[in-house]
């Protein structure tokens, strides 16, 4: 199995094979565009991605090397739901906040579509159900708006009601 | 978080329901930027001014003002219950400002009861430089000083234009704006009786009508407008006309001409002479839905359906008969059958002729010996997808729920009456990947029985437990407890809940969408305190999250003797057979319940009213 040689932001080197470094788009168009797939001795340095992201990442890649390949530009509708996330992966999701934080900076660096969905579902689903002072505890943000611009704020959401179609 | 770039953030957003969203804007306000930058896919933005009597004209004033300053995004649109008519001129400049500020992205533009002038409607469809369908729903719009042709010039770039109930001062012009705005797709429904020269104008231009629906109107105006119908017409759908059944002539004369149908809707009985000529015909026909009631013909020919689809029937006396003649040439995928009495050679006919079948209905007052052909569903229509069942109380379920493992594709599983489904069938039914269960009127089964269902059923997103006395707030604690995924709930006609179950489903179903619950006598009384009048599932919400300690119930919890589990139905099997054949109108529950729940609404009359009417 021909293997791609990744160097993570602390120089840790990682062997991948390329079935499966191939999950990132950013690393596929390197691979063509630097015409690497003959030319295994080159490291790839990913100089925003730490070693213990990247060990991440690797491992759910290898995981999910089978699934079939999802084309954004292929005009289907992008899947909102929340509640399909699959065992393994929300075994895999049960991470502090940096991490989960670096991951999906890294996912969006590498550009790995289903991690990105999977990470932002994750936090989608930690925000499902809260009052805004738990998110703000939940998520360390300080409260910048004064009590008039809040006051308008829930005026306006309070007035416009909107429903929300299912779409199919 | 915070180190998180916006467009991450952004990301995240949009897997939120809205609600959440709106709540997650009052976090900080670099999050309430994010949230007013982005488009909102899949969210409808209405302006209405129901229930807010007396106050109204401010409100709308500064709901419209709010929205002229918003620099959110929206594609759907919808004008609800204002009336243009008596609104303030201030109100209506705004309005205006708000149109052109929003109005840049708007795909989708409904107008639902609402009083306004053509001027009007040119200009909201003018400065909906995007829209491509409307519909107008109940309406009322009167003439100004726009001439009507200049205003059709401008519509033409308009895809598609849905008109429902419109009264109009003159009905001319209506159908001018609908017919030359050169639509594609012109969706007509006539409702009750359509006046002469709307009629008249309908039918100068019905050559060009791709769907037609008629709601209550005489079989004369019916007859003159498919007169002039060409053959364009694809989907005819003709409901509760005024006389009883459609007449064999009158059939020649009105859908026989229409020889490219590809759906057809009579809700009207019609005779078993009428559908053999309409499947003689009508032979690009896909969907037929029907009803039949005079058995008497001289032709014994085979009903032949070269392209049917789906074929809904509904029957006053045997199915046997009518399946025996049928033959589909291509693959019907969907078949709902009607009738007093199925027995076990329509399900052979069934297995024999239909085994394409993804979806399968089967309502009857009895299954006659059916069980054991119950018991090879799952190998004869092995692609079926969906199955509803409604019958009276003596059939059983134990082989047909054996047999329904092998269905790798069951998502969808509805009961209406079937009486023999207990805790006790429930205790080894194991459908894995169901998403979807309904069961209706059900006296039988309780919260043992719904435990294990659940434990072996976890993947149902979507529960409706209607009208079953076994449902309290321990059957409920147990539906939280096992699915807590779910996405919709009914638990509407449950006497017995109370105040408690509301919070436990909220603090257990984070991802609840819609939640049913008219109709429960206890809730009823107990919502008597309740400080406003909450009519939807998102205030409900909202009221729970801002008072959550008002989902206490504070009623004390009273035995209801004739309502245990194991408490028997089957004296009343004549009272329970006679609601069967008009489920569809009458829900009233039924049998002993009665005394119990009459009781209940008669306290409950002049209180408030916790409904999802929207």
């Amino acid at each position: 199995m021909p293997c791609i040689q990744l160097q993570s932001s602390d120089g840790e080197i990682f062997n991948v094979e390329f079935e499966i470094a191939m999950c990132s788009f950013t690393i596929k168009t390197m691979m063509v565009d630097l015409d690497l797939e003959d030319n295994c001795e080159e490291v790839v340095p990913l100089t925003n991605v730490d070693s213990n992201i990247l060990r991440k990442i690797l491992q759910w890649a290898n995981y999910h090397k089978d699934d079939p390949e999802a084309n954004p530009e292929d005009g289907k509708p992008v899947d909102r739901r929340t509640d399909n996330i699959c065992e393994w992966d929300q075994e895999f999701m049960k991470v502090d906040q940096q991490t989960l934080y670096g991951l999906i900076k890294a996912a969006n660096y590498l550009d790995i579509r289903g991690l990105m969905a999977l990470t932002c579902k994750t936090v989608a689903n930690m925000m499902k159900g809260k009052t805004e002072e738990q998110m703000r505890k939940m998520f360390n943000i300080q409260n910048d708006l004064t009590p008039e611009e809040e006051q308008q704020i829930r005026q306006e959401n309070e007035w416009c009601e909107e429903v929300e179609i299912v779409a199919d | 978080m915070e180190y998180l770039p916006c467009e991450m953030i952004e990301n995240i957003f949009s897997f939120l329901a809205y609600d959440e969203h709106l709540r997650a804007t009052e976090v900080c306000s670099r999050w309430k930027d994010i949230f007013e930058t982005r488009v909102i896919y899949n969210t409808l933005l209405t302006i209405t001014n129901k229930n807010r009597e007396g106050q109204d004209q401010n409100c709308l004033n500064y709901a419209v003002r709010k929205l002229a300053k918003s620099t959110r995004t929206y594609r759907d649109l919808k004008l609800a219950d204002i009336d243009f008519a008596i609104i303030e001129r201030s109100t209506e400049i705004q309005f205006s400002v708000m149109i052109a500020n929003i109005g840049i992205n708007i795909v989708n533009l409904i107008l639902q009861d609402c009083r306004l002038t053509y001027g009007k409607l040119l200009m909201i469809v003018q400065l909906l430089k995007h829209v491509q369908t409307i519909r107008i729903d109940n309406c009322s719009i009167f003439h100004d000083s726009m001439p009507v042709p200049e205003f059709m010039a401008i519509v033409e770039n308009i895809q598609k234009v849905e008109i429902c109930d419109v009264e109009t001062e003159d009905d001319s012009s209506l159908a001018n704006f609908l017919i030359r705005s050169n639509s594609a797709n012109i969706i007509l429904q006539m409702n009750y009786s359509c006046i002469e020269p709307k009629v008249e104008l309908i039918e100068n231009y019905a050559s060009r009508l791709k769907q037609l629906a008629c709601v209550y109107n005489e079989t004369r105006t019916i007859r003159r407008i498919l007169g002039s119908a060409g053959l364009a017409l694809e989907s005819l759908k003709l409901h509760r006309n005024p006389s009883a059944a459609m007449h064999f002539l009158t059939y020649r004369e009105t859908i026989a001409t229409q020889t490219n149908l590809r759906e057809l809707i009579i809700t009207m009985p019609i005779s078993l002479r009428i559908l053999a000529d309409i499947s003689r015909n009508l032979s690009s026909l896909e969907f037929l839905k029907a009803k039949i009631d005079d058995y008497e013909t001289d032709e014994s020919i085979p009903f032949k359906w070269p392209k049917l689809k789906t074929l809904d029937l509904t029957l006053s006396g045997e199915a046997d008969v009518m399946l025996h003649e049928m033959e589909f040439d291509s693959r019907l995928e969907e078949l709902r059958l009607h009738a007093s009495i199925i027995t076990k050679y329509t399900m052979m006919h069934i297995y024999e002729k239909c085994n394409e079948l993804r979806k399968l209905t089967l309502a009857a007052l009895s299954l006659l010996r059916c069980e054991k052909m119950f018991g090879s569903i799952g190998e004869r229509l092995p692609h079926l997808s969906e199955i509803e069942l409604q019958c009276g109380s003596r059939t059983t379920f134990i082989y047909f729920f054996e047999s329904v493992l092998f269905l790798k594709h069951l998502r969808t599983l509805a009961f209406i009456y079937c009486d023999l489904i207990t805790n006790k069938t429930l205790t080894n039914v194991k459908l894995p990947y169901l998403r979807k269960l309904e069961i209706v009127k059900n006296v039988k089964i309780s919260k043992e029985g719904l435990q294990h269902l659940f434990t072996n059923c976890p993947r149902i997103s979507s529960l409706t437990l209607r009208g079953c006395p076994g449902i309290d707030d321990d059957a409920v604690q147990v539906i939280v407890a096992c699915l807590p995924w779910l996405e919709y709930l009914d638990i509407s006609k449950s006497a017995r809940i109370t105040l408690n179950s509301i919070r436990l489903i909220f603090e257990g179903c984070r991802f609840l969408k819609d939640l049913q619950i008219d109709d429960c006598g206890r809730l009823l009384i107990e919502w008597r305190q309740a400080p406003c009048y909450i009519h939807s599932f998102h205030r409900l919400k909202k009221y729970y999250n801002a008072y959550p300690e008002y989902f206490y119930s504070y009623l004390p919890v009273e035995k209801i003797g004739s309502l245990d589990s194991d408490f028997c139905y089957y004296e009343d099997s004549s009272v329970d057979l006679s609601d069967i054949g008009d489920y569809e109108d009458d829900d009233e529950p039924s049998g002993p319940l009665n005394d119990e729940l009459n009781h209940d609404e008669e306290e409950a009359e002049h209180i408030i009213v916790i409904s999802d009417d929207e």
